[in-house]
Parts: C-alpha cells; structure tokens; sequence
C-alpha cells in the first residue's frame, strides 16, 4: 500500500503538478531528514584525519536526493513496488547514502568492519543483534541485551597494539573474542569497531576505491575505448536542455570532491570554451568561474535562480536521460563502448 | 603554437589553481597539443579519474548495506536480491571492492602454526595419496573437463574462475529480464482454442546472431510471420510468410542487445497472434562479439571441456546449451558437484 504522502505526486495529473508535489516531499519532509540523518551519521563518524566537513555533508544529502527522487520519479511511472512509509523509505536512502561516504572516505576501515561483522555473524561464540536502533555485539549468550554502556567504556579505553585488518580469520576471531570475553557485558557494534580500527591507516589523504581500483593503470586499448566513451557521453550531455547542463556539470566532481572538468580538454573531448558554450556561459565568466568549481547545490540555484530542490531536479533529470542514452555504466560497458564517436573538432592530434 | 605547458601548469590546470588568463591559455594550447595532452593525462590519472566520473553521472542509486555486503560475499543473496544487488555491484566500485574484499578474506585458508615435527609427519603422510590422487584417472578428467581455460585472456578467465571458486554457475544479469517474462508465460494463463507457444529461443541468450525461431505448429494454420522488435519495440525484422513453424532471419541482428519476438499465424483469414496476452513477451539476447568468439573457441576443442563449456554458457545466459554441456560432466569428475548445482539453478529456469 502506497504512504498516503505520495498519493498526490502519483496521481498527479500532469508534469508540472507532480513536481510541485515533488518539490513539497523533499523540502517539508525528505531534506529535513536527509541533513539532520547526515549531520548525525558523520559527526559521529570522526577517526582520524579525514573528518567530514560541511561541505561533504551537502554532497551527501545532494547524493541521497538524487536517489530518492529518481527512485519517486520511477514510482510514478509505475515501476517498482510502493513505498509503504515514504520517510522510512527516505531514512533508509539517506543512510545508504552516509554508509556509502564513510565507505569511500575510509575503505579500510570499511573492510574490517565488515570481516568483524562476518565473524561476529558466523562464531558460534558470538552473535551480533539489534536493541532499539542500534547494533549491539558480544558472546552469544548475552544475545538480546541492551549495550552496557560501562562495559563499553571499558572496552574503549582498551589499546589495540595491532593491525586488525592486516589478520587473517582465525587470529581476527581470537582477538575478537579476547576483546569480548574482556569486557563485562554487550558493547555497541559501532564502538567495538572503533577500537579495533585503531591501527588501520588509510591510504593517503582520502581514498576512494574506486580510484584504487585500477591503480596498475589502463593498457592503449582500454584508454581509448574510455575516451570514445566520455565522447559519448559529452555528445550526450550536449543534447541535454541547458538548466540540466549547468545543474549536471557544475557540481560533477571526483570521488575526492574535486572539480573534474578538466578530464574533458585534457582526453581530447572538448576544450573547456567549448564546455563554456554548452553552459551557455561568457567565456571570460567561465574561466573566472573555474576555480569555484564544482559549485554546491545553493550556488546554482542561486545562478538558475531557482530552490536547491530543482536543482536536484534538474540533475536527475539529466541523469536519467545519460543513462537511457548511454545505458548503464560497467567496466565492460565502458572497455567496449560500441559506437566510435568524432571527438571536438577543434581538438589537433592524438592523446 | 604557444610554448608547451609545464608538469606544474598541468597540474594546477586540473587542479582549478591557474589564473584565468592562464587558464584560456592553457585551454588553447591544449587543443592544439597532443603531447601536452598526454602528459596531462599522466600526470592527472585521467583513466581513473574518467572512470570515475562516467561511473558518478550514471551512478546506480542505492548501494548495500552492511548486511547485503556479508551475504554477497557469502553467495546467500537472496534470488530477488540478486539482480538487483548484482547491477549495482557491476556499477559501483565501491560496493564491489568491499564484497570482494570481504569474499577473499573470508576464503582464505585458515593458517595454523604447528610444531615442525608434525607439520614434517603430515606432509610425509600426504604424499603418498597425493602422488595416487596425480595420477589417478579422475585427476585427468578434471583437466580435460575445463582444458582451455588457461589459454582464454585474464578477463575471460575471471568469470569462470569465479564460478570454479564459487562451486555453482552464474547467470549474467540480463537473465533477470529474460526469465522474468519466463516465469510468467509459465504462470498459469487462461487455455484457448487458438493458442500456440513459441519454443525457442525463449528466456535464453543465444550466441548465434541469426538464432533459428521456433514455434508449435497451430492446427489449420496456412502460414505464419515471424516479428522481431528491439526492447523500445521497435521492429527489427520480420520474415516473409512461411508455411512451416521454423524461421532463420537473412541478415544477423546486431549483438550484445535484448529482443522480443512474436508470431502471427493466418488461418481462415484471420489471424492469431502467439504470444498472446496474458502471456508476456517471448524474450532473447544475442551475445557480445567476444563472447561469441570465446565459446567458438573453446567449443572448438577436443573433446569438448564439458564443466568449462557450461559454465561459459551460463555466464553468457546460454541456458539450453548449457544444461546440454553441465550434463556431459562425468560422475568422477571433480567438478561433478558444480555441475549438479548449476543444473539445478537452470532447470529451475526451464521448470513449469
């Protein structure tokens, strides 16, 4: 049964009603909840080096909307099963989306807690389980019981002399169960691990698995089919209406946060006054411009002159139209883009 | 052409710190020179940062969670999970490095440290059944059943080698679609007099691009015309009328991409159209060109690697060829028991 909430937006008789609709979901109830769940998630979230900044908060919340939004949209039209509590529902994105920028800031830590949980999932000893709304880990017969929050202090203070991460499965497990068998009751899962990552260092600055993913580099053919590949989706980009354009290519950024243009001049796909033509901006503006880029959600409603909500919009919109132009993106997609298209004219020569 | 820009310059390009007047020269020196280009693309890691970028603007919606990624790595997704999760573990780097990160850390043999003397007496108890187990018949078997494999590239190999690793089979991921519209043509639907089904390729990837069409024969039928639609619907191919319940197209349908097919069958001037609603569209895919030539390949040897040709076939959709090959895998082989899970995964996709 659909949440009386999106009754409105689903049966919206036309466009323009259904993102007005749209528009009141996400400023009454989904961005209320998107900052004060991202707010939380990474304030708590503080080991080390890279904390979250605001900043990152705002990408977050950007990234989580895109998805809820793309996710209603799809809805509308049909596609999916109904969202029974819209603002569960939006909770649950949000905090996939929180989930999945820890993970990208700090995959190492990422990857312990996911062999802890494996452990704490499959050694008959132990047992992870949930009491309100938070994970709770310790032997399995205290299964059930709400953290001790003494024991978990206890726990805290303990100093882990070792790379957990750097420990196979069997000396994990025992290091685990010393570090429970120490303590006097159920800890939350969240501070177990902040104690066991104590030793993990993270590769430097932030690291984004997806850029150390393919750290051997490409061979000729795979840059090239890349290349051919970000031509495609230029073209594609291009063929978009221009409030798009400018919502789409003013925030892109890298998985570091970076502005990510220049990849265009630079692979020999535009030069960066063509990238200006296409945003219909001066060019003397747009250089000017350049060192802000990307701009957050704000700025660019600012300069469309319109809510941050629409330009979430906007770049959903572009996005959904990349993806049924370009398909969906893989590693194979990408290695065998079938269709060669021109790069920029005004580009001499071969990369 | 202006003087060619420095590592320095490169690098504040990309990284928004030029001056603007700077940055338009940059911006035109660029466009004229390859070699700066290229130096730029070094010095930047245009690759990763271009597979980042294309990832992030057709980035896949929500990722997994704690708990989705323990049990992908553990193979215990459930079915309806499984296409989904799988599409977005194909996209996200992210999700995907820590399944697999997670799934080799938890397969890694269990190193236990023994006083050496054991260690010394187990090995010497070892090798005699080892040198048995090398020579024994069943130890050839299992090379011939996946001879091959090692001479397919890295990237070949890999899904394969996931399968051997994984003991089962997989199915890629437009299997979803295909069988989705299996598993209701399979649903019961209301008989009628007119009805006929078609038989293959149905719910199944092919690796011919000029795959033969067939359907049961309708009683009284004079003639029948076969049409084949892309996934928007739009008509692709239609044959002439035929008077017999087979069809093979003229001309090869374009690869790597999914298709719909009906039949319109005249009898009594009129006509009869299969499948019929509340039937779902009959649903096929023609592998990629590469795919095709790999198993071309491997099917090429002798004898056929039975345990290697089915795996390629199901990982590519084949679904009939590869029940047709797991079938072969003889009882002593090692891969027996992969080829018995895989069968049951298929069957389950051809089963009413």
């Amino acid at each position: 049964m659909l949440d009386p909430l999106l009754v409105r937006f689903v049966e919206a008789p036309d466009l323009a009603c259904a993102e007005q609709e749209l528009q009141d979901l996400v400023e009454q109830h989904a961005l209320p909840l998107a900052e004060a769940i991202v707010a939380r998630k990474l304030r708590a979230f503080t080991p080390g080096a890279a904390a979250f900044e605001p900043r990152d908060q705002h990408d977050v919340v950007g990234d989580a909307l895109t998805t809820l939004v793309e996710r209603l949209w799809r809805l509308r039209e049909g596609d999916g099963d109904p969202i029974v509590n819209f603002e569960s529902y939006a909770a649950t994105v949000v905090r996939s989306a929180c989930a999945h920028e820890i993970r990208r800031r700090h995959p190492q830590r990422a990857r312990l807690k996911n062999r802890l949980r494996y452990i704490f999932s499959t050694d008959r000893r132990l047992a992870l389980w949930t009491s309100g709304d938070e994970v709770v880990c310790g032997r399995a017969e205290w299964r059930g019981r709400p953290i001790d929050r003494a024991a978990e202090q206890a726990v805290g203070r303990r100093s882990i002399e070792e790379d957990w991460l750097s420990m196979e499965r069997d000396r994990l497990t025992r290091a685990i169960v010393d570090l429970v068998d120490g303590s006097a009751g159920p800890i939350g899962f969240e501070a177990f691990v902040a104690v066991a990552a104590a030793r993990v260092v993270e590769p430097r600055g932030v690291a984004d698995a997806s850029f150390m993913a393919s750290a051997r580099g490409p061979d000729q053919e795979q840059a090239i089919d890349q290349r051919r590949f970000l031509a495609q989706i230029w073209e594609e980009v291009g063929r978009l209406p221009v409030r798009q354009r400018i919502a789409l290519l003013l925030n892109l950024r890298d998985p570091r946060g970076s502005g990510i243009l220049w990849l265009l001049p630079i692979a020999g796909v535009a030069t960066l006054r063509e990238v200006a033509r296409v945003l219909e901006i001066p060019p003397g503006e747009f250089f000017e411009l350049w060192r802000d880029i990307p701009l957050d959600d704000a700025a660019i409603a600012a300069r469309l002159g319109c809510t941050r909500q629409q330009v979430i919009n906007l770049r959903v919109s572009a996005r959904k139209r990349l993806l049924n132009r370009v398909g969906r993106v893989s590693n194979d997609a990408r290695n065998r883009a079938g269709n060669l298209l021109p790069f920029s004219t005004s580009l001499k020569g071969d990369v | 052409m202006s003087t060619h820009l420095t590592d320095v310059e490169l690098e504040k390009f990309a990284e928004g710190r030029l001056r603007s007047d700077d940055l338009m020269r940059a911006d035109d020196h660029l466009a004229q020179c390859a070699e700066c280009r290229a130096r730029g693309a070094a010095l930047n890691d245009l690759f990763r940062s271009t597979d980042a970028v294309t990832s992030r603007l057709t980035s896949p919606g929500m990722h997994l969670s704690e708990e989705e990624i323990h049990l992908a790595a553990s193979e215990q997704l459930e079915p309806s999970q499984r296409a989904t999760l799988g599409r977005h573990l194909h996209d996200c780097a992210t999700c995907s490095q820590q399944v697999d990160d997670l799934r080799g850390w938890s397969r890694r043999p269990v190193r236990r440290a023994r006083p050496l003397a054991i260690a010394a007496a187990i090995l010497i108890a070892a090798l005699i059944p080892t040198v048995l187990w090398l020579a024994h018949p069943t130890r050839q078997n299992e090379s011939a059943s996946t001879a091959g494999l090692a001479q397919l590239s890295p990237s070949d190999q890999a899904p394969a080698r996931a399968s051997l690793e994984a003991g089962v089979g997989r199915l890629p991921d437009y299997m979803n679609d295909l069988t989705g519209s299996r598993e209701t043509l399979m649903s019961p639907a209301p008989p009628t007099v007119d009805a006929f089904a078609l038989v293959s390729p149905v719910a199944t990837a092919t690796a011919d691009d000029r795959p033969t069409f067939q359907w049961r024969p309708l009683a009284g039928a004079e003639s029948y015309v076969v049409t084949v639609f892309d996934e928007r619907s739009n008509e692709v191919t239609r044959s002439a009328p035929v008077d017999h319940a087979t069809w093979t197209p003229d001309r090869p349908l374009l690869r790597d991409r999914t298709y719909v097919w009906q039949v319109a069958a005249r009898r009594n001037n009129r006509t009869i159209i299969a499948p019929v609603a509340p039937m779902p569209p009959a649903k096929f895919h023609v592998v990629d060109a590469h795919t095709a030539d790999v198993l071309e390949r491997v099917q090429s040897q002798r004898p056929e690697p039975h345990l290697l040709l089915g795996i390629l076939d199901m990982n590519a959709g084949i679904v009939d060829d590869a029940i047709r090959q797991f079938e072969q895998v003889g009882p002593t082989d090692e891969g027996v028991d992969l080829a018995r899970r895989s069968l049951d995964r298929l069957r389950l996709l051809r089963t009413p």
